[in-house]
């Protein structure tokens, strides 16, 4: 059995007055891909956001390979192995591609390290690397994804949070980024998946969480969650 | 129609050289409100102590006799770099206990607080000044007497080409830093989005902190030249200069650098010819005590067809 890399326990977090998540409790095996699923509001962005300690739990505690990080400052969480690709994107839209992928690297000082990770993002997506002097606001929403996720592999990070990484999408592109979350995936990378398509989601993961107004209520193997009645008949359509 | 294009020259030299100051000052302003989206309105205050911190270090300099054994551009350099040295600290140190423990409450907050230690300032400066010299007025050593005839009705004084020369390469050099250096861009990025910048690993109150740094310390810098060329201070010498800075960082587009320069340079080029032509385009009507009126008149005109400023971004609306 695999390594533990990151342990959610007991946790609650409030959004301002919302109650976002209720004693939460769940956790994501080193080489997994784990796909949080769930319906607007449920929760998915709050429980990446606590993870990344963008937002403080009230209660319990977030564990990264055993060091407890839930109440440490989110640019620490970022040096301890964490690379967070947040919702909508946020690409830095006065900057270039180039500038923002080395923030993504602003950990390493070494000029080589980011230099080699960077030509690894543009090998994962080539349409980066033409675009590399262009500022990112001026992107489009799939460019954008493809910034965002080669910006946060520029951290060479142990576990990737990925939030709706493929809403605003089209199909095409869907199936691009899909792929490469797997291609990651098979190169070492620990996933935690946020996505509102669940079926994609499910699809390529090992293991998934359904989250309803701030609790977990299902888990289990992609393949079983693929299958239960329940999930079909909310998310599944 | 003659006497004026014999004017333009000086005016060119004159208007230059207030510019300068006024886009160094302007810089502070508008590194600040790029980063926290608050105007720090006791950035004239920094600059003022800037300028008695240079000031104090020039006087020094001539009462131990080191002043007319170094190089004139020498003691000048010695005198920026600490006062950027003091000034930048302050900097810093305004920011921890004035600003950091309001920056979650609405900015109206820090605004007081920033008007606060104006006052602060102003009125420590004259007390330490009084205590000290039982004057608050300082003048300034002369550093360089001579001038260099470009034609012979225009002369341009070592002094100013000492302040133009410093004041570029002030601009140059954070030009360079913030578009090539590390830390530059780490700066641009936690303006542009705060917190996905710390998720980048980017400590974003170092950051900020280091924003006080270089910006305060351009204010040091910048009350050091104005000291040299102005030959006289006092504890609310911020206040005009200040004013006038930050209308020229709106001018430019508030919260951007290149934007600050142009429009410190515009302002001061646009006061001085209006002090120069205002008395001759009107036959003698409006003086050259107008001036200000002249030069915020034409800000405004260009502010109501180019709202963000000449070279500011489009606002977007926050989600």
């Amino acid at each position: 059995m695999n390594k533990t890399i990151l342990e959610i326990n007991n946790v609650d977090t409030y959004y301002g007055q919302i109650h976002a998540l209720k004693n939460i409790s769940f956790e994501v095996k080193e080489g997994e891909i784990v796909s949080l699923i769930g319906s607007n509001g449920a929760g998915k962005t709050t429980t990446l956001k606590t993870i990344s300690s963008l937002l403080k739990p009230a209660k319990g505690e977030v564990i990264l390979k055993e060091k407890v990080i839930s109440r440490i400052p989110s640019h620490l969480v970022a040096e301890g192995g964490i690379a967070h690709v947040p919702e909508g994107r946020k690409i830095f839209p006065r900057m270039t591609v180039e500038e923002n992928l080395e923030m993504g690297g602003f950990r390493f000082k070494d000029i080589n390290k980011t230099k080699k990770n960077m030509d690894y993002a543009f090998e994962l997506f080539p349409r980066l690397q033409e675009r590399r002097k262009q500022k990112g606001g001026t992107l489009s929403g799939g460019e954008q994804q493809m910034l965002a996720m080669g910006r946060a592999l520029m951290s060479e990070p142990s576990l990737l949070l990925l939030d709706e990484p493929s809403m605003g999408l089209a199909p095409l592109l869907v199936e691009l980024i899909f792929q490469s979350i797997q291609k990651l995936n098979s190169e070492g990378i620990t996933i935690l998946l946020v996505e509102q398509n669940a079926h994609k989601a499910l699809k390529i993961a090992h293991r998934g969480y359904v989250l309803q107004t701030g609790s977990i209520v299902l888990t289990g193997t992609g393949e079983e969650l693929l299958q239960n009645n329940m999930v079909k008949e909310a998310y599944l359509g | 129609m003659e006497e004026m294009t014999g004017m333009i020259p000086q005016l060119l030299i004159d208007g230059l050289t207030l510019g300068f100051v006024y886009a160094i000052v302007a810089l502070g302003y508008t590194m600040v409100y790029g980063i926290l989206e608050f105007i720090n309105f006791a950035h004239s205050e920094i600059f003022m102590v800037g300028a008695f911190a240079g000031t104090e270090v020039l006087l020094f300099m001539q009462s131990a006799g080191y002043l007319e054994k170094i190089p004139a551009p020498l003691a000048l350099l010695i005198a920026i770099i600490i006062a950027m040295v003091f000034s930048g600290a302050l900097g810093v140190f305004i920011e921890r206990v004035a600003y950091k423990p309001v920056r979650s409450a609405p900015k109206l907050v820090a605004f007081i607080s920033a008007i606060g230690v104006s006052f602060f300032l102003q009125d420590a400066v004259r007390l330490v000044e009084g205590l000290w010299k039982n004057a608050f007025y300082l003048s300034t050593p002369t550093l360089f007497t001579t001038s260099i005839n470009i034609t012979n009705t225009l002369k341009m004084p070592v002094k100013v080409i000492y302040i133009m020369i410093i004041a570029i390469i002030i601009m140059v050099s954070l030009n360079l830093f913030v578009n090539k250096h590390r830390l530059g861009k780490a700066m641009r990025a936690v303006a542009q989005d705060r917190d996905t910048a710390s998720l980048m690993a980017i400590n974003v109150n170092s950051i900020i902190s280091l924003t006080f740094l270089i910006g305060a310390g351009l204010g040091g810098a910048a009350g050091t030249l104005f000291s040299v060329q102005y030959a006289l201070i006092h504890p609310y010498v911020g206040f005009i200069i200040g004013m006038k800075a930050f209308t020229a960082a709106v001018f430019g587009g508030i919260g951007s650098i290149p934007g600050a320069m142009l429009g410190g340079i515009l302002l001061g080029l646009l006061e001085v010819f209006g002090a120069g032509f205002l008395g001759i385009l009107t036959n003698g009507v409006l003086g050259a005590e107008y001036k200000d009126v002249f030069a915020f008149a034409i800000l405004i005109i260009i502010l109501i067809f180019k709202p963000s400023g000449l070279l500011g971004k489009t606002v977007r609306e926050k989600v």
